[in-house]
């Protein structure tokens, strides 16, 4: 039976007529076991293909491998299918004649996926949007709680418009995760990134085909470990007061404010999908009317709840002093979550910046990207900033652009943005 | 990140998260947790014995009396005509005081935020007119890890028991060993005493021997400890009372009284331990006062303190504190020096199950001028220390609020607010 539990980082403190309270809540959960163990909790798992022209060569012999890979991670009893994307989707498993659209994992059916992945063909264009209806559409076929996806892609979606890839994307939000990983150089970052931050899930970069097959099994082997179906953070705020923001801070940065469902008039719910043995760490920002220095009021309560049963509950506090000694402090982990998010800014705008042409606004953002990554110890995003920058002085931020810079280094630096260090304590 | 040891920066003595001051030398820590007294917090609870002028109090039926809702009469048996107020302090009320939204097990309230008052914050018990206690958190700790007892017959000057206990705030859990050793030692003071004129108390309220035989082995602690043998400390300006053998007899049966109190209030303080005791269990010190016959007999474990304070004649502190500024006085260092040096607070006496002499030492006081006698923690005594200055305060909160032993008794709180409240307070206080 999986527990949770969370503890809060702030600094209750506020100074005469201070209004703003931060908070970095870590939550835990332990005892996840594995995805669909517990009983009635069905599990389905989609492995989405690209089968795209751009494909052909290394490329699709290496996604074979990676959907036989990830076909060998997924567990007996879970539902699945194999999806074939090009400016259409095609269900490559079961075939077509097959009476049911999603199967049961057993040795068998293992055996068939894996054959019918082996016969994949490269060719036509892309639709990711076309991709991700048909997944929808066969999950909505099957009794599971608890529905993923992976989805691999090397091309932009060149084969229909930016609308009808949001429009698809808005239809399937909140009807399965999806984990996205594009191969190669050619895909485009932002337009994955919307996908799998709609879709509760991660972007990655798979630079080489050799790499491919590990990648998968990895993300599977990830995917059958969350055991906890769906879960939900909530935020409760005083009569009064606002949420500023809720953001999951921690593996990665992930704005969650404008996700809110109310549950009450005074408590948010934002989804989180499942969940396995892991620590997720919130942002919680929260406006309150200011009371009298020596006043204390709870500021926020932060829990976790699966279903309607709330799992774990923290405490955000406020106390207004007149001792500005108490009241100055920044709290070390808000300040390190606040600088790891400006550091995701800085580091996607400066690409932005830099591939639109604009030097100039690209040095300062991307110098400012590296101060913040040496700021926060963030040494894996330092080490990716290298290969785009060259740095004179990372504690003034000075840097300037590398001229031999590779595609594949920008999309890696772009890719691990978002992907935070913890806080030393 | 919260979780760290944190250390004094003055003598690296290990810090409880909300301590303000170091329990070991008493500087000013770095204020990591420091709890600024909310304006808003309500009084907490009351409870007041309002007696018919004239009237008996019985110890079984009292229609006459009447309780406000949060305190009960309560406990063992007791001596004929003495009463006892124990106020709930632990229950937080279930609607909020800001808003009437529910209060959330959290202690907030579920609409507003606001945090519902808590009775141990600030309590008053006042168990018959002439005696009075008053608890409070003060200023600049979290929580209040005092606790404080007390029970009287009606008649003024007939018997009082008076306790304070001054939870340690470097161990963790403390305001439970100090609640429950201030009404424990209560309980046994307030006992009805056999027929046969015996010091010990009888009936349930009696101790267990098992804790007692532990104790009567000197530790070389106290310097300046008295010999067991003698029944009281001889301290300086205190006559032992010779003359009368009636007079020493009661003295001697009090002062046997106050160590089977002790050793009642160490048996509760001990049991407030983790099982396995955790490597810093809770503690607290312990201060008692009997009235009873004319003869006031103190007993103390640690620096919390008894005052005598007669109206004429020279004020006495009849505890002599179990500390290193208390033993720095005894080998001759002026108050003033000894209490303002680095390790003044340390404490070489307490109650807990790390204890390592927990037996109250005990002095006597013949009753035969009109007098306060006050029994109160540091949180008081740490702003008017001298018996001369304090019962100088005494007269003072008089002046301003009359001699009502209440007013007093919150008096002497609010003045040690108004100087920082710095620790928790509390003050027991009779009119004999």
């Amino acid at each position: 039976m999986a527990e949770f539990y969370c503890e809060v980082f702030q600094n209750e403190f506020l100074p005469e007529g201070g209004t703003d309270v931060h908070a970095v809540v870590a939550v835990t959960c332990a005892g996840a076991g594995a995805a669909g163990q517990a009983p009635g909790a069905d599990v389905a798992e989609i492995i989405i293909v690209d089968t795209s022209g751009s494909m052909q060569g290394d490329r699709i012999g290496a996604a074979k491998a990676g959907a036989a890979a990830a076909i060998d991670q997924i567990l007996d009893g879970t539902w699945f299918a194999v999806i074939a994307g090009t400016d259409g989707a095609t269900r490559a498993f079961p075939y077509s004649n097959a009476t049911s659209p999603m199967v049961r994992m057993e040795p068998g059916a293992r055996a068939a996926a894996k054959q019918a992945v082996s016969q994949l063909v490269a060719g036509g264009g892309t639709a990711m949007g076309t991709w991700l209806r048909l997944a929808a559409r066969l999950f909505d076929v099957v009794p599971a709680a608890q529905r993923h996806a992976i989805l691999l892609t090397d091309g932009k979606n060149q084969s229909e418009t930016t609308v009808a890839l949001q429009t698809s994307i808005r239809e399937v939000t909140g009807r399965f995760q999806c984990d996205c990983r594009g191969i190669g150089a050619d895909w485009d970052v932002n337009e994955v990134r919307q996908i799998a931050q709609a879709l509760l899930g991660t972007v990655d970069i798979i630079p080489a085909p050799h790499e491919l097959a590990g990648a998968f099994a990895a993300v599977m082997r990830q995917a059958m470990s969350r055991g906890v179906a769906d879960a939900q953070v909530r935020v409760w705020a005083p009569q009064g007061a606002r949420v500023l923001f809720v953001r999951q801070v921690s593996p990665q940065v992930e704005d969650l404010t404008g996700r809110r469902v109310d549950v009450n008039p005074l408590t948010g719910g934002y989804p989180t999908g499942a969940w396995s043995d892991e620590t997720r760490e919130y942002h919680v920002a929260v406006r309150l009317a200011a009371r009298p220095v020596g006043a204390d009021q709870a500021a926020a309560r932060v829990q976790l709840a699966v279903g309607n049963e709330v799992k774990t509950q923290g405490l955000i506090k406020a106390v207004w002093s007149a001792d500005e000694a108490l009241t100055a402090r920044i709290n070390p982990a808000v300040a390190h979550y606040t600088g790891q998010t400006e550091l995701a800014t800085a580091i996607q705008e400066g690409l932005a910046a830099k591939a639109a042409g604009m030097d100039g606004e690209a040095t300062a953002k991307l110098g400012r990207a590296v101060q913040l990554a040496e700021e926060t110890g963030n040494d894996d995003v330092t080490a990716k900033l290298r290969k785009v920058v060259d740095i004179e002085d990372a504690g003034a931020g000075t840097v300037r652009l590398r001229r031999d810079v590779t595609r594949v280094d920008e999309m890696m630096l772009d890719t691990s943005s978002t992907k935070t260090t913890r806080v030393r304590r | 990140m919260n979780d760290v040891t944190v250390t004094c920066p003055n003598c690296s003595s290990p810090l409880a998260p909300e301590d303000a001051f170091c329990e070991e030398c008493g500087f000013q820590v770095a204020p990591a947790s420091v709890a600024t007294r909310p304006e808003t917090a309500g009084l907490g609870a009351v409870g007041r014995l309002q007696v018919q002028a004239g009237e008996e109090i019985g110890g079984v039926d009292a229609d006459s009396v009447q309780f406000d809702a949060a305190a009960r009469p309560s406990g063992p048996p007791r001596r004929p005509g003495v009463r006892v107020l124990d106020v709930d302090v632990e229950t937080i009320a279930a609607t909020c005081a800001s808003c009437s939204g529910l209060i959330a097990s959290d202690g907030y309230c579920e609409q507003c935020g606001t945090p519902a008052p808590r009775p141990r914050d600030h309590w008053v018990e006042q168990p018959a007119s002439w005696v009075a206690l008053a608890c409070d958190r003060g200023v600049r700790h979290s929580i209040n890890q005092d606790g404080a007892a007390a029970g009287a017959g009606a008649e003024p000057g007939s018997f009082a028991a008076m306790v304070v206990c001054d939870g340690v705030s470097s161990a963790a859990r403390s305001e439970l060993a100090s609640l429950a050793a201030a009404r424990a030692a209560r309980d046994v003071l307030t006992a009805p005493r056999e027929a046969n004129g015996s010091g010990v108390p009888a009936g349930p309220g009696a101790q267990p021997p098992a804790v007692r035989s532990s104790f009567g082995q000197t530790t070389g602690s106290g310097a300046g400890r008295a010999p067991d043998t003698l029944p009281f400390l001889p301290l300086p300006g205190i006559e032992l009372p010779v003359g009368s053998s009636a007079v020493q007899s009661q003295a001697s049966l009090l002062a046997a009284a106050m160590r089977e109190a002790g050793a009642a209030a160490q048996e509760r303080a001990a049991a407030a331990a983790s099982d396995p005791p955790e490597y810093n269990p809770p503690a607290c010190t312990f201060a008692a006062a009997v009235v009873d016959g004319g003869v006031l007999v103190a007993g103390w474990v640690g620096d919390s303190r008894v005052y005598w304070l007669p109206d004429d004649g020279t004020p006495l502190q009849l505890s002599e504190d179990d500390s290193l500024a208390g033993e720095a006085i005894r080998h001759g260092l002026p108050r003033e020096d000894a209490e303002r040096s680095p390790h003044a607070h340390s404490i070489t006496r307490w109650l807990g199950f790390d204890a390592p002499d927990p037996q109250p030492r005990t002095s006597v006081r013949r009753i035969d001028t009109p007098a306060w006698v006050l029994v109160c923690t540091d949180g008081l005594w740490n702003y008017c220390s001298e018996a001369t200055a304090v019962r100088d305060l005494v007269r003072h909160v008089v002046s301003l609020h009359g001699p009502d032993v209440v007013r007093v008794s919150e008096g002497l709180v609010t003045w040690a607010i108004e100087q920082g409240g710095h620790d928790n307070i509390s003050v027991v206080l009779a009119r004999v």
